[in-house]
Formats: structure tokens, sequence, C-alpha cells
């Protein structure tokens, strides 16, 4: 097994090799699969299969990378992020459904569906996470996508609207989440075939991270069959909602570093850029650096605890709020320092600017999370 | 989005566009490239509609799909004129973009009256309702700054830099509605990057 500082080195020498490619996506998203062979996104795929599904390990030096660690996948998000965020997004992989299989599936189920990772399998596979609804963006326990019982028994319709679902527009199986009955123990976790009768996916015009091929999924009618059911077995308040809010507290770290890995990118650029900066740019500048290591270490801190099975709800949220705002800080000095003609003259940093909008609104804007730090104090466990 | 809501997006977006060729049309000496006011570089941004009539000028589009998606375009003018723009063109622009920033706020409180967390509208919260304020504070503030003749070239690029700032925090309020090229992003958007052209080329330090 290969140490965490060997992957972090190896993930900072191949994040190199999605500079060029994040641009030719961003014009055109369809070009994702010319793009696939990269090491970067094998390695990014690597990290997300858990040891008992993987079939073919990633090896650095001959080493096995072992997968299914939040703190492994922070640390590689991060460094691939500084090459580009959008292409570790639209990357194939189990993503955010491969943790909620983890924690609710079971062995029959998880297997049928990280066998679509293996080599065995023909072709990528990519998924979505289908939780937020307009006007009620992550807000499990409000969703209004509903299971209708269907004819068979135990066999369902499934019902509603999902909106700003990443590679939603073209993933091929995904976990959505539904309402069977009223109350938050009322939600189900169903593993759905996109390409099932009943689902309809809508690319939706985004500022950035175009890519990423967000979309809007309309079920009318899906059928789903017990065994698409996640944790079917355990009582109503084990499955459903629980997985939404363990793979939230997974993902969250991520999405952090995400916005940690580009926010370094803009800063590395600026200085290749302009070499010498005036003495208040450079101590702008100097300020982000120093804000971004203390995020990073905060960030890599809640996702060690993550791994460990106790997710410090502030800390991840301190972290994930921090650090998308430093990556919008980062492209707004940038900028500002590169003078006006820069977001039409430097298209890297204009597609930057636009992409790391996203990552504050992405599994629930800000006030959110300050609300989760403010628990924290009234706990008396924030720093 | 309902219709309804949709279409008080596409009358900001008309409100920008035509603020934005006011400001040509005001501002552009007699013979310029294009009949346009061009930023640095000899960029300009203008309507598709004022870039079609502008049309016997040379002048090579620049993709910007967030801009295009507001019916604002970008070109550059290679016979381009003097590079800075003039102080009043750059008021109108960040008169401009404060009006958009208000109607979003506006826009906003349509929004987020018919949609509801944990069973309260959530129009309802004070974090929301001190949002909309402060972005309303905010644009009739630069507004206020964008019409006084004391304010320099340094004043109006500060003041965009605050506009820009708070106009993000406003679009949070949306959520993934926010995000979209055809919602009230898009026009925030590209005001910002006419803002960007125009009027931040003066920084102090």
């Amino acid at each position: 097994m290969v140490d965490l500082e060997t992957v972090e080195k190896h993930a900072i020498d191949v994040a190199a090799e999605l500079r060029g490619p994040d641009l030719v996506l961003d014009a055109d998203p369809d070009t994702v699969a010319a793009h696939l062979d990269l090491p970067a996104l094998r390695l990014h795929q690597a990290t997300m299969i858990p040891p008992a599904h993987t079939e073919q390990p990633y090896r650095i030096d001959g080493k096995a990378v072992v997968g299914g660690s939040c703190l492994v996948q922070t640390v590689v998000t991060e460094r691939l992020s500084y090459g580009d965020p959008g292409l570790v997004l639209v990357a194939p992989g189990p993503s955010l459904s491969g943790v909620v299989l983890d924690g609710l599936g079971d062995a029959a189920q998880q297997q049928a569906f990280y066998r679509r990772f293996t080599q065995r399998f023909t072709g990528p596979t990519w998924t979505f996470f289908a939780l937020t609804e307009h006007g009620k963006g992550s807000a499990a326990a409000e969703l209004e996508t509903t299971l209708l019982p269907a004819a068979d028994p135990g066999h369902f319709t499934l019902h509603g609207t999902k909106r700003y679902i990443g590679n939603g527009a073209h993933a091929q199986v995904g976990v959505v989440f539904a309402r069977r009955a009223p109350g938050p123990f009322g939600i189900e976790a169903v593993l759905v075939d996109a390409t099932a009768p009943g689902l309809t996916a809508d690319l939706l015009p985004t500022i950035g991270l175009t890519g990423a091929r967000i979309a809007q999924l309309t079920f009318d009618g899906l059928l789903v069959g017990p065994d698409m059911i996640l944790g079917r077995t355990r009582r109503p308040s084990r499955r459903g909602l629980l997985g939404a809010r363990e793979a939230l507290h997974f993902y969250r770290p991520l999405l952090a570093a995400r916005a940690i890995g580009v926010a370094d990118a803009v800063l590395d650029h600026v200085r290749d850029a302009r070499g010498w900066l005036p003495a208040a740019g450079q101590a702008q500048l100097d300020t982000l650096r120093a804000r971004i290591r203390y995020t990073r270490d905060r960030v890599r801190a809640a996702a060690s605890a993550v791994d460990a099975g106790s997710p410090p709800q502030h800390d991840i949220a301190a972290g994930k709020l921090g650090a998308s705002r430093l990556a919008e800080e980062a492209t707004l000095l940038a900028v500002e320092l590169l003078g006006p003609t820069t977001l039409l003259e430097d298209p890297w940093l204009a597609k930057a600017y636009r992409d790391v909008r996203a990552f504050e609104i992405m599994d629930g804007v800000g006030d959110l999370h300050r609300l989760q730090v403010f628990q924290g104090v009234l706990r008396g466990v924030a720093r | 989005m309902t219709t309804a809501l949709g279409s008080s997006v596409e009358r900001i977006r008309e409100r920008y566009r035509l603020a934005l060729d006011t400001a040509h049309e005001a501002c552009v000496e007699g013979g310029a490239a294009g009949g346009l006011v061009t930023g640095p570089g000899g960029y300009a941004y203008a309507s598709h509609r004022r870039l079609a009539a502008c049309s016997r000028w040379i002048a090579v589009p620049i993709r910007q799909l967030v801009a295009e998606s507001t019916g604002v375009a970008c070109v550059r003018l290679p016979a381009a004129g003097p590079e800075q723009p003039s102080p009043e063109f750059g008021r109108r622009l960040l008169v401009a973009h404060a009006d958009a920033v208000g109607a979003v706020a506006r826009h906003a409180v349509d929004d987020l009256a018919g949609r509801t967390a944990e069973g309260r509208p959530l129009l309802a919260r004070q974090l929301v309702q001190v949002a909309v304020a402060d972005a309303v504070m905010l644009a009739n503030e630069t507004a206020g700054i964008a019409a006084q003749p004391e304010a320099d070239a340094i004043v109006l690029a500060t003041a965009f830099h605050r506009l820009v700032r708070g106009g993000r925090v406003l679009l949070r309020l949306f959520g993934g509605a926010g995000f979209l090229r055809d919602g009230p992003g898009g026009v925030l958007v590209t005001a910002e990057l006419v803002g960007t052209l125009y009027l931040s080329g003066h920084r102090d330090g």
C-alpha cells in the first residue's frame, strides 16, 4: 500500500496533464471521452473504490493506492483540482453514489454497482447523486420527489424533478432520494439505472463548470423494484436520510479540497503571469496563501475525522465555507492584479473565475454552513 | 422558475442592455471605431443589437457565453481609439450595474417568497432579509457615488469591486439558480465582465 505523501506527490505530477484538456472540455463538454485515459482521472476513480471492490488497483511505484478513504480523496482531489476542478468533477467513477452504496447498500447492491467500474465492464461509468430540488436546495428532509406504490407489491414508481445534478446529463446510474411516506424517515435512497424508461435529463446552462454537464432530472413513473431501494432491510431511521447525511459529510471535505486546489493554482498563476507585484498586491497574495495553508490543514483534519467515523460537522462546515470563499477571493484578486483585459485574454483564468462561483452553492449555501459552525459554538466544540 | 419570474429576469437583462447601449451612444466620440466606446486592448462590450448596427466596422468577436446569454457580446476593434474610456462612460456603467443589483434584489424577494424551508417561507428568515437589505443599500450607495463629479477613476473602480462582491453575496440567496446563465446570475456576471474591462483598470498601488 502506498503512503499518503507519495500519493500526494504523484497527484501533483499528474495534475499538470489536466491543463489544456480543461479548456477543450469547457468549450465542448462532449469531448470528455478523449481524456479518460489521463492518469489523473484514473487515479481519481481509484481513490473512490473501496478495496473490497477493487479489481486492478492503481499503482504508484508498484504499490497499490487504496480507495475509499475521505482523507486520501481529499488530498488527491485538491492536487488534481490544481490542474482543473472541472475535469475532476466530470471524471467517471462512483462519486457520491458510491458513498451511499457503501453506507446503505447490501452486498449484492454494492457488487452490482462497483462491477461497473471494473475492467470487465465495457466503457466508463458516470454516476449522479440526485438530492437537490429547486426551491428546496439540499434540504434532504424537505424533498418532494415521490415514490408511489406500483401495481406489483413492493414496487414503486418515481415522480418528481431534481435540479443541479452533476453529470446528470450523461450518467448511466445514480442514487435518487425520494419520499415514500411523510416525515424524515419516509425518505428512501434508490439506485436508478438512467437508461430506464421514465427518466429525462435536460442540460442546464451554467455559468461555469460546463464540463460537468449539470442537469435537471425529471422522473415520470420510472419503475423502482425492491432491489433498487438501498438499505431496504434496515429500519427507516437507518436508511434514506441517513445515507444522504453521511454522503454529504464525506463529500464536503472533497468540495473544500477542490476550492483549495483552484485557489492555490490561481495564486501561482498570478505569480507566473506578473512576476513582480507592488507591495500591496504582494501582501494580499501572501495573506491568501496563509489562509489556504490554514484551510488545507483544517479540511484534512476533518477528512481524517470522517475516516475515523466521527465527522466534526462544524469543522467540516467551516472548512467548506472557508475554502469556497478563498477560491472566489483568489480569482477576484487575480483579475484585479492582472488587469482589465485578463478575462478576455487569459482563458484559463477566465474559466477559473466562472468555475469557482459554484463551490459555495454546491451542497448548501454559506449561511447553512455558518449556522452549522454556530451550532458547534453552542455545544462548546467549535474552535 | 415560473414564467413570471423568468420574465422578471428578462426585464433586468433588457434594462441592462439598454443602459449599456445608451452609455455608448452618449459617450462615443465622433468617428470612433464601430460607434463603440472601446476599453483597454481595443475591446468593447455592447448589445447584439448595437453591434449589428455597427457591422460596417471590422470587429473580431470574442466568445463570451455568459454575456451572450444576456444579449451582450464582446468584440475587438483593431482600429480602436484611446484605451481609457471617459469617466462619464464609467459612471453610466456603474449605475447600470448597481441598477441590476437592485433589480436582482427585488427579484429575490419575489422568488424567495415562494420557497420554503422547515415549513416557513425563506423570506421570513432574518439572514435572508438582511442579505436583501444589504444588496439594496449597496446598490443605492454605488449609484450615489457614481453621480458625484468628484469621484475619480480610482473611486469608481473601488466602488465597482465592492459591487461585484455584494452582487455575489446576493446571488447566493438563489442557490443553484444563481449559477445559471439564464437566471439572475447571468446578468450580474455580464455586468462584472463589462465593468472589469472598462472600470477596473485603475488600481491604487
